[in-house]
């Protein structure tokens, strides 16, 4: 099952395992197959809208979708009407996209871009959508035009540098006008992060703190991405206790496994900077063990995790290669993860004497992620 | 399918079968296990695809070990690791190695193969065995061609590859469908999975009408014909999808099995080149070859398989000089018009046909059809062995059809010519395959071939092609040369080596033109380039040229192919540029060799070259006195390295020379005693180590016996005497064993000199006197028949064995057990043993035994620091008994004492210097200073200098003291009875000694260099005590001794290297302090230079 999910649209539950100030990991933990849905989702196609219209869909992690009339939206969920004229709530932490039949197609595009990563293009493909393609238009559909221009500014920013204050008022100006929206978390959650890339700490708490008002699902985000701004500010220990409140808080639930999963990559991170390399490596094993062999981005960090951890072992180089090439060469979608295990697969080939693989690393790093944290700490490297 | 070995006819069988069927999938089924499994799976299959070996090879060494790891994944281990040694032989270029490493990888498929003889695995691993098995024996048969080889041994050598290869591939004949009971080769691993999927199909189809057609088509190598696909019968419902696959897997596997033939075929005809020609058994070979190629043909006649193969019976006809079956095999592919595979397969056809008919002499059967299509000109793609061939024969049968018109049809033969011609000049412009024929074939046509013929080249490509021919003509100049020399032709031997100097300059210009054509894709031909230049470069003895690309190969691309021979030739480039006059440059070729040696060490750790270079990087390691450098080096040599007990006897050699040596400083500059022992315990298992890896049956290297000689020191030290018996009298690398043995190596030179003091010691210590007398006999042998320098000789080796046996007593007095009861006890056995046997050589009257005794008493009445090792007493008893016997044997005179009378009266200064008695020792000193000559020996002086130190140092007069100390810094000068005496002192020596100081790096300029800062360091420590004793002079002298460190500084500022460095410090500080300065030591002069300089 390739439930395909990259970025931090994708899911509203996972948190930044990047710990060097912010360009965090947007992605959203995969879901595992069967696990979320439950009751909630079978694949329905709504006989009940009208012909030559385009039915609404909310598409499910799991890779299921429920279509029909969407009626209304709020933080916590999504009310879809069905043929019949039966309503549907889809709960938040269960939606991987909300796709609005009359939406403009560069909407759509946008959305899907953000989903993937790539806030810069997000944010051009939202600029092409001519005015009069929203005439007439609902205003979920305005209201989604504005999130993606928000959320893409902000993605932007993230991922490539620029001005955080600048995007976190944009952020919090969609906030402010549409305060019950079903991005709601999502957004906060992202007004979190570029503050806490602003260097502004207290109020990034309390754009996460604002998450806790959330189902579950979300306290347990807000906990982890707490953690990995504390991470990102180099204080692992009080990361740790964030990533172990996140742990406690996804308890056994299932569908709050992959944040707990998430929570504790978080924390081996924690104990591999804390000289704990043994503990960390046993810990994200155990993570990969119980993780889905499609559950991508998940299993990306983890192996950068277990990279980072082998490094910093006197003599486990090899192994600390091998996991940054299992994510360079099979779990290389998320762009963070990716651009991580190049900047470390430079540093390790060139000790390991093999300068030309050093060189192309370094290279790919350049090539496909210019603008992205990891290449600017390789061109400081070299200065 | 993955290819194991990339050339043969894979890459041939690889484009025909696709006709038949899609390959299966590259990527290795994951494995349905845990998600760490699978993502296992996929990082290797991606670090296949992406020819990382080294990598995968790592991966699954983890695998292997990994408790959690699904057993059928772990299965694959084997095959995968088969595969990526093979693919890690491709940067190999030492034969045994690689053929090593064919071996392990043929052991891994043999292992996988037993775990899993059936299944698509399986046939994967069949076919990679058999083509792993044809390599190499190609890989023999082309060495067999090359100049200087013994063909018949590698062509025998060959055969049984090949018959491997056949096993491996080949089913044995059997009846139509009878059944497969045992896979043990990949026809029957296809044929039996072939019949699994028919028998699946037949069970899903309705009606099974095609069954036999099936059974027919795949039962065994009677098969019917695979032309057309069996008609669809009607299917059972819900079937449909599954029989879809099914059918597609039977044409995979029906590609497959014809692949798995076509490879059968190909291996017979490569076996028939590793058999005599015309033989029976090269007949047989040839024979069955083209009858399984003809099956192939009749049964895929429709198909490019089916024309290759019947290319290929063609071919086979030929070799064999059946030349009407051959023509008659290759004529309809002769004729064959089309695009793809077709002119490739006509070039090959209309080649092989060619052969025949200028071997029948039938000119005109080549038509002008034929003619037009070898006319047409080459393109890029085509240049290959069977177009140029093509072409060349062409231009042969037309020159001889012209050569063959009668006078009255003349006019004919000038358009024959001119074809001719061209097609020549073609061939012998790419100047590749059969360039040089077509170059001959111009030269009788009258045509002029142009010198420079890759001159033109437009693409990097075609450009290294011409490099790699003239590369290949220089090898081959080389081989001529070679002969010449082996038959001590001299005039054959001077053309010989003009030529190959003529030819290495073209091909040296050849690749430098094709270098700047590689584009960003040509990397590795590029490197490879770099690697061939930097190679003929140091042929023509371009030596830096050769070592600056060697280093660069090293540094940039150390992974590219040719670059560890690159790696070898900068080091030899360097050490030879070592040997150069200009000493500066040589020191530059020294440090840049050494360089070159880390390098070498760092990136290729596991290679024999790691171990040459370690063995570099010890010598420059021993060279700049940095022992932590040589522990530092031993423990990088791996393990496996062949090289590596060589090295560890280096090393431990040189780590003990660097103890003793740093055990002789002065306090502030000896290193702790910590460190000593440390080192000292590292040198020991180091030589431990070395000696016990030697491989035994060889007769004795000389690093071995130099090393077993250092341990025996170690040994002789810490009282183990059996150890000491067992090394210096091991039957092979033995020291003592050797210097009485019959090689006259050994019997000579420093070593033996040291072997011999070694064993007096050890045998009169313990009372083993035949062998003590017979090692003093040595010592005088080696010492030389008689004379000054033969005394001084002898005198040196008395001093070395007193030095080792003071260094013995140290130990037991500084050592770990000081003080002990038993190191007493063995310090009084020592000295008891010493002078039983000294008295015993003292009754000689022989003036060599006198000298001895005498020698002998001073130094172990004069060990500094042998403390309660030997009693104040005892010691000045011994110096009590060395200066009679040396008064003795000066009043006894003659005209043999008065030739060492210098010698003698240097020794009794160095007694009364001991005793204190300043005057007689100056007495002694002044008679050999008042002679012109003596006056310019350095030891004499050095001696005077130090006398006035010590009686400055021990003397309480202030005036007195004053007087010793000035004297002792800047000499003295007056009238004796024999002539002017003059002594030097320290400053005079050292400013004698600093142009040979510094005229070098050799030994002897070291020598010099080391003695020259030691008599700065003295001067210093002179006018520093001279200083205290003239209250007035104080700040005046102080002030001079602060300038001079300062001078020195600013004329040398390393010092003399760490050691001197830390010694000129200390002093330094202490004068600032005495001076009430800031104590800044050198950096402060560091400081102030730099401030100076801007």
């Amino acid at each position: 099952m390739d439930t395909g999910m990259n970025t931090r649209f994708e899911n509203s539950m996972a948190t930044s395992m990047m710990a060097d100030g912010g360009w965090k990991r947007w992605a959203w933990e995969t879901m595992p197959a069967g696990l979320v849905i439950g009751a909630v989702v079978l694949a329905i196609v709504s006989p009940g809208v009208a012909s030559g219209q385009a039915a609404d869909r909310v598409n499910l992690f799991g890779g299921t979708s429920v279509s029909g009339k969407i009626v209304s939206v709020s933080p916590v969920g999504v009310d879809v009407e069905n043929s019949d004229g039966d309503a549907q709530k889809v709960a938040i932490e269960t939606v991987r996209e909300v796709q609005f039949g009359e939406e403009p197609q560069s909407l759509k595009n946008a959305r899907a871009m953000l989903l993937r990563g790539r806030g810069a293009d997000a944010r051009d493909e939202v600029g092409k959508i001519e005015a009069d393609e929203l005439d007439g238009a609902e205003p979920l559909v305005l209201a989604e035009v504005d999130f993606v221009r928000a959320a893409a500014a902000a993605q932007a920013v993230l991922e490539a540098g620029g001005d955080p204050a600048a995007a976190a008022k944009t952020v919090a100006d969609y906030l402010a006008k549409h305060p019950k929206s079903h991005h709601f978390f999502q957004m906060q959650e992202l007004l979190g992060d570029l503050h806490a890339r602003a260097g502004k700490p207290a109020e990034a708490l309390a754009a996460y703190q604002q998450l806790d008002n959330g189902p579950p699902g979300m306290k347990v985000r807000a906990a982890s991405a707490k953690a990995a701004m504390l991470l990102a500010q180099g204080k692992p220990d009080e990361a740790m206790a964030e990533y172990d409140a996140a742990i406690t808080l996804a308890g056994s639930e299932k569908a709050s496994q992959p944040q707990r999963r998430s929570a504790e990559l978080g924390k081996a991170k924690c104990l591999s900077l804390q000289g704990k390399q043994d503990a960390a490596i046993e810990m994200v094993l155990q993570i990969i063990k119980d993780s889905g062999p499609e559950e991508k981005e998940l299993l990306s960090r983890a192996y950068n995790v277990l990279g980072g951890a082998y490094r910093s072992t006197a003599g486990r180089e090899q192994d600390a290669l091998i996991q940054f090439l299992t994510v360079d060469l099979v779990y290389n979608t998320l762009p963070e993860s990716h651009a991580e295990a190049l900047f470390n697969l430079g540093e390790l080939w060139d000790k390991g004497s093999n300068p030309e693989r050093a060189r192309e690393a370094r290279q790919n790093l350049k090539a496909a992620y210019p603008a992205s944290p990891w290449a600017a700490k390789l061109e400081a490297s070299k200065s | 399918m993955r290819v194991l070995v990339g050339g043969f006819v894979g890459v041939l069988v690889c484009g025909l079968v696709c006709g038949l069927g899609a390959q299966r999938g590259t990527a290795a089924e994951s494995p349905q296990g845990s998600t760490k499994d699978i993502g296992t799976a996929r990082l290797l299959d991606a670090l296949e695809e992406r020819q990382m070996s080294d990598v995968v090879l790592w991966v699954l060494e983890r695998l292997e070990k990994d408790p959690d790891a699904a057993p059928e994944f772990k299965k694959q281990v084997s095959f995968r690791r088969a595969a990526a040694l093979v693919a890690t032989n491709r940067l190999e270029s030492n034969a045994a190695r690689r053929a090593e490493v064919y071996d392990r990888a043929g052991r891994e498929i043999d292992a996988f193969l037993k775990d899993s003889p059936e299944g698509e695995r399986a046939i994967e691993a069949y076919l990679q065995k058999g083509n792993l098995l044809i390599e190499r024996g190609r890989a023999k048969v082309e060495e067999s061609k090359r100049p200087g080889q013994d063909a018949v041994k590698l062509r025998g050598e060959a055969l049984p590859f090949f018959d491997a290869a056949i096993k491996a591939l080949e089913g044995p004949v059997r009846k139509e469908n009878a059944p497969i009971e045992t896979v043990a080769n990949a026809e029957d691993a296809v044929l039996k999975l072939l019949r699994e999927v028919d028998a699946s199909l037949k069970g899903l189809r309705s009606d099974g009408t095609d069954d036999k057609d099936d059974a027919a088509k795949d039962g065994g190598k009677e098969g019917g014909k695979a032309a057309a696909k069996p008609k669809k019968p009607a299917r059972k419902p819900g079937a449909a999808r599954l029989m879809g696959e099914l059918e597609q897997r039977q044409d995979e596997l029906r590609a497959l099995l014809l692949k798995t033939r076509l490879l059968i075929a190909g291996a017979y005809y490569e076996k028939s080149r590793a058999l005599e020609p015309k033989s029976k058994e090269w007949e047989a070979a040839l024979n069955e070859s083209a009858k399984q190629y003809k099956e192939l043909y009749d049964k895929y006649r429709t198909r490019g398989a089916g024309l290759f193969a019947k290319y290929y019976e063609g071919r086979n006809y030929v070799v064999l000089g059946r030349r009407k079956d051959a023509l008659a095999a290759l004529a309809g592919i002769r004729t064959l018009e089309g695009e793809g595979i077709i002119p490739s397969l006509r070039a090959k056809a209309i080649n092989a046909s060619l052969e025949c008919w200028l071997e029948d002499k039938k000119y005109d059967e080549f038509d002008e059809r034929l003619q037009k299509f070898a006319l047409a000109p080459l393109t890029p793609d085509r240049i290959d062995h069977d177009w140029l061939g093509m072409k060349y024969h062409a231009a042969l049968l037309l020159e001889r059809r012209a050569a063959a018109v009668p006078d009255n049809e003349k006019t004919k033969r000038a358009p024959l010519l001119r074809d001719a011609q061209r097609l020549a000049m073609e061939v012998a412009k790419i100047n590749k395959d059969f360039g040089s024929e077509s170059k001959d074939l111009l030269a009788e046509l009258g045509k002029q071939v142009p010198d420079d013929l890759d001159g033109g080249a437009a693409t990097f490509e075609a450009a290294m092609d011409s490099a790699r021919a003239r590369l290949a003509a220089m090898q081959s100049r080389q081989a001529g040369l070679k002969q010449a020399e082996a038959a001590k032709n001299e005039a054959a031997i001077e053309a010989a080596k003009k030529e190959l100097a003529a030819e290495r300059t073209q091909t040296i210009a050849s690749l430098r033109r094709a270098m700047p054509l590689a584009g960003p894709d040509d990397i590795e031909g590029l490197n490879q380039a770099r690697s061939w230049l930097a190679y003929v470069l140091y042929e023509d003895r371009r030596l830096h040229d050769a070592a600056i690309l060697g280093d660069f190969l090293i540094r940039r691309y150390p992974n590219a192919k040719g670059s560890q021979q690159a790696a070898r030739i900068a080091m030899a480039s360097w050490q030879l540029l070592q040997k150069q006059s200009v000493a500066a440059w040589a020191d530059e070729a020294k440090e840049n060799c050494v360089e070159t040696a880390e390098a070498i060490m760092r990136t290729w750790p596991d290679r024999p070259e790691a171990a040459d270079a370690a063995v570099i990087a010890i010598a420059a390691a021993t060279e700049a006195r940095e022992p932590e450098r040589i522990v530092e080096i031993m423990a990088k040599v791996p393990a496996a390295s062949p090289r590596r007990p060589e090295v560890l006897l280096r090393a431990g050699g040189a780590l003990w020379r660097e103890v003793q040596e740093k055990s002789r400083l002065d306090e502030a500059a000896r290193p702790p005693a910590a460190t000593l022992a440390g080192w000292r315990a590292q040198a020991a298992k180091a030589i431990d180590d070395g000696l016990a890896g030697m491989a035994a049956g060889g007769g004795p290297a000389a690093v071995s016996v130099a090393a077993a000689l250092a341990r025996a020191q170690m040994a002789m030290e810490d009282g183990d005497n059996v150890r000491v018996a067992a090394l210096l009298e091991h039957p092979v690398y033995g020291p003592w064993t050797v210097l009485n043995g019959s090689d006259p190596a050994y019997a000579q030179g420093p070593l033996a000199t040291a072997t011999a003091t070694a064993g007096l010691r050890y045998f009169i210590e313990t009372e083993q006197s035949d062998k003590a007398v017979q090692a003093m006999k040595k010592l005088e042998q080696l010492a030389g028949a008689a004379g000054a320098e033969a005394s001084a000789r002898l005198t040196s080796m008395y001093q070395s064995m007193g030095r080792d046996l003071q260094s013995q007593l140290m130990n037991l007095a500084s050592g770990p057990t000081a003080g002990t009861p038993q190191a007493q006890a063995r310090a009084a056995a020592i000295l008891t043993g010493f002078e039983k046997f000294l008295e015993g050589v003292a009754k000689d009257p022989k003036l060599s035994s006198q000298m001895w005794a005498a020698t002998t008493y001073l130094n172990l009445g004069s060990g500094e620091g042998t403390g309660s090792a030997v009693p104040k007493a005892k010691a000045e008893g011994y110096l009590d008994r060395a200066a009679a016997i040396y008064e003795g044997l000066l009043a006894k005179g003659g005209g043999e004492i008065a030739k060492f009378e210098p010698s003698i009266r240097l020794k009794m200064a160095n007694v009364y210097r001991e005793r204190e008695k300043w005057d007689e020792a100056q007495k002694h000193i002044d008679w050999i200073l008042s002679d012109k000559k003596r006056q310019n020996t350095l030891d004499f002086q050095t001696q005077a200098a130090d006398l006035l130190q010590q009686a400055g140092l021990k003397t309480n007069d202030k005036a007195k003291q004053a007087d010793y100390f000035g004297k002792a810094i800047s000499g003295y000068k007056r009238r004796g009875d024999a002539g002017e005496i003059w002594g030097w002192g320290w400053a005079v020596i050292s400013n004698r000694l600093e142009q040979q100081a510094f005229a070098g790096s050799d030994e002897k300029a070291m020598e010099a260099r080391q003695k020259f800062f030691q008599a700065r360091l003295n001067a210093v420590k002179c006018r520093m005590e001279k200083a205290e004793t003239l209250p007035q002079e104080r700040e005046k002298e102080l002030q001079k001794a602060f300038d001079y460190i300062e001078i020195t500084f600013k004329m040398h500022p390393e010092l003399g290297g760490p050691d001197t460095r830390k010694a000129f410090d200390k002093l330094l500080k202490e004068i600032e302090k005495r001076q009430n300065k800031p104590s800044r030591g050198v950096d402060g002069l560091k400081q102030a230079a730099e401030a100076a300089a801007g």
